[in-house]
């Protein structure tokens, strides 16, 4: 697993630097074909080493922490093809990419997994129902991962358009159109993905002790992320919110997410991982 | 060639400043009257587009004294103090108002350099002080000459052969907003040529939807009509009740007051739904409240933003505007040079000042013949009688000199058959004695 991953890192880290690089100086579009053939390339290897990984320990690869980065790293960049596929902005893949290759590259850091025959115990009968609970979470958080680049960039442009001051990355940057789409898109998949994710998760810890709700931090920030993507998607669709204050509430809750995701990792409490 | 500019453009003056002293069409006649009545001028002619308003004229008076003239008159006319405009001002005099007038008709000044739109502009300027009775022929000739230049200067660089007009420039940002532009409305305020041009651009873009408002109905209808689909002609009463309908506006009116503002814009993107309403506005005094900017999901774009769009394009268009340099040059001295033979003035002043000479040569020969002279008698004959010879001559010479002038020909003829050039008088006169005594002698 861990040299299929290595391999997904290396060819993500072309991109993410042939983005950066694109930061200053427009890419010639042979440079840009490579990293996205590079990206896709990576993509494959990291879809083996998951699948390897599952098959090696004979269950969804979604136990020990690195195998969630790892996960999310892969929606990502699923997500990010598909993005591609829709829309073919070329702006929008180059800044998708950095992310794609951090959430990899931290898989790869992380430590392997030590024991996760005892997480397996912990969670006795519910594993599988809490195996799917997290798989619609971190399929949730790659959407918001890319929300939250299509929010920034909309952020970025929708600034140089009204101060009319144009910048070095203003011919390469997406139309806020493409940019707002984008958002909304992330947004409606990310939002029912998530709202099945905490469904199960309370479903599963019914089962687990008895309780729906144990006051556990990971559970007030997933509420609250709920809470802030829940706002974006009843203000767009009421208030025809869209553009600019939509997409700082989609950073906002990409801040959270980050949180939540760092508290898996770091908070023992009741969400354990290996 | 006597001539003096004073203007400002889009380098010199911020649009608040234009707008200010901009000049309306129907007060341009008006304002030239004024001009030459009240200045020390002889000929006049306006240019006031959107990027620039600018005075040509012939002075009566040393050009220091005119330039002073005709910037109180600018101040006068718009009732601004004189602080307010000098520090935008350009002068040039002669050669350099030759030449600036040549660059501004050839495109070489614009905001864009080498857009086709100025070659128009400076062409009604000149017809509407044509009709106002300010042009003579030293303006005539400037600006028929300099119409030529643009035509040459057009047909022989590639400056208009890929020129960004503010109407691509306007499609390239609504493309940054919009992403696919064809199932969005553009909304023209004004029938113009601007608004045309514009339309164009969006219609090539892709836009297939479009409404035009315009204060005569049946001008925004005939608009509306060009464009393939047709449009739909409005008044401008009824902008607060449709602005919610289209996506892009452009404005490009002469009117002075404000035709949208916040609340309007406020309005119609809450009817909208706050999807993003964008507006372009190309006239000045401007027809958009520049505050919709702050307003969510509404962009504002005026002349002054769309010039730092195209900051780049137009580097990479100098290059060809060198060449275009380089013309207006050479055109520039060869006019000069052609107004300067052309220019009848000098000739007019040697040829009686030769006639004078032979009259009073003549005179003097005679006088001890014509024995004693009273004073008062011979103050007759010098100052009537051979001031009349010479000036009876001199006027149907005059008179062929200037109507030759007009049509652009020389008269080298009659400066050869006087010897007015190089050779001074008494020269001649001594040259023609040696040669009747070499003749003498050879007998």
């Amino acid at each position: 697993m861990s040299t299929l991953l290595l391999i997904a890192v290396a060819c993500y880290a072309f991109g993410a630097t042939h983005a950066i690089f694109a930061l200053w100086q427009a890419p010639s579009p042979r440079w840009f074909r490579l990293a996205l053939w590079l990206m896709v390339a990576g993509f494959g290897a990291h879809t083996a080493s998951v699948v390897a990984r599952g098959w090696e320990v004979a269950r969804c690869p979604l136990v020990s922490y690195q195998e969630v980065c790892s996960f999310l790293g892969w929606a990502t960049a699923a997500y990010f093809l598909s993005a591609y596929i829709w829309y073919r902005s070329q702006a929008f893949a180059s800044f998708a990419m950095p992310m794609v290759f951090l959430f990899a590259l931290a898989a790869w850091l992380l430590p392997a997994p030590s024991d996760t025959a005892a997480v397996l115990r912990f969670y006795g009968q519910t594993a599988s129902l809490l195996t799917v609970h997290a798989v619609l979470f971190i399929l949730a958080y790659a959407a918001f991962a890319i929300l939250f680049v299509a929010a920034a960039l909309y952020i970025v442009q929708e600034r140089q358009l009204k101060r009319k001051r144009f910048g070095p990355l203003w011919s390469r940057l997406p139309s806020l159109d493409i940019c707002d789409d984008v958002s909304a898109k992330a947004l409606v998949i990310g939002f029912a993905l998530l709202t099945l994710g905490i469904l199960t998760g309370i479903l599963g810890s019914r089962r687990l002790n008895g309780v729906y709700w144990h006051g556990d931090p990971l559970e007030f920030l997933s509420l609250a992320t709920w809470l802030i993507y829940f706002c974006v998607v009843h203000y767009r669709l009421t208030a025809g919110w869209r553009g600019r204050r939509a997409a700082w509430l989609g950073i906002v809750g990409f801040a959270i997410v980050l949180a939540s995701l760092i508290g898996i990792g770091w908070l023992n409490g009741l969400h354990v991982t290996g | 060639m006597n001539v003096l500019l004073v203007g400002l453009n889009h380098n010199t003056a911020p649009v608040g400043a234009r707008e200010r002293l901009a000049f309306s069409e129907a007060r341009l006649g008006a304002a030239l009257q004024r001009l030459v009545s009240e200045s020390e001028v002889a000929e006049a002619v306006i240019l006031s587009t959107c990027n620039r308003v600018e005075v040509i004229v012939v002075p009566d008076a040393p050009t220091a004294q005119a330039a002073e003239a005709v910037t109180r008159f600018l101040c006068d006319v718009h009732d601004l103090r004189s602080g307010q405009v000098r520090p935008h001002l350009y002068v040039h005099q002669s050669s350099a108002a030759v030449r600036h007038v040549m660059r501004v008709a050839s495109s070489l000044d614009s905001m864009i350099v080498g857009e086709s739109q100025i070659l128009g502009q400076v062409k009604r300027a000149y017809a509407i002080a044509t009709a106002a009775g300010t042009v003579g022929r030293h303006l005539h000739r400037l600006f028929e000459r300099a119409f030529a230049v643009a035509k040459r200067v057009r047909a022989e660089t590639g400056i208009g052969a890929h020129a960004i007009s503010l109407g691509s420039v306007s499609v390239g940002l609504a493309r940054k907003i919009f992403d696919q532009l064809h199932d969005k409305s553009l909304l023209l305020i004004g029938a113009g040529e601007m608004a045309e041009l514009a339309a164009k651009c969006f219609f090539e873009a892709g836009i297939e939807s479009l409404l035009v408002a315009n204060r005569t109905l049946a001008h925004a209808q005939h608009l509306a009509d060009c464009f393939r689909g047709g449009g739909r002609a409005i008044g401008l009463d009824e902008l607060p009740t449709r602005l919610h309908e289209t996506d892009i506006v452009v404005a490009s009116t002469g009117a002075t007051t404000c035709h949208i503002n916040r609340p309007m814009a406020q309005t119609a993107l809450e009817r909208r739904r706050y999807r993003p309403l964008l507006f372009f506005d190309l006239s000045v005094p401007r027809t958009i409240a520049p505050d919709i900017s702050s307003l969510d999901n509404a962009f504002v774009f005026d002349l002054d933003d769309l010039q730092r769009v195209i900051a780049a394009n137009q580097r990479e268009r100098r290059r060809e505007a060198e060449r275009a340099e380089a013309i207006v040059e050479a055109e520039t001295v060869a006019f000069l040079a052609a107004f300067d033979r052309l220019d009848i003035g000098p000739t007019v002043a040697a040829l009686k000042e030769r006639l004078t000479d032979i009259c009073e040569a003549e005179f003097e020969r005679y006088r001890k013949r014509l024995g004693a002279l009273t004073p008062e008698q011979e103050t007759v004959i010098r100052n009537f009688l051979l001031e009349g010879i010479v000036n009876k001559m001199l006027h149907p010479l005059i008179l062929g000199l200037r109507e030759a002038a007009q049509q652009g020909v020389e008269q080298v003829d009659l400066r050869r058959a006087f010897a007015l050039d190089a050779i001074p008088t008494n020269a001649l006169a001594d040259d023609a004695q040696n040669a009747l005594a070499s003749v003498h002698q050879r007998r």
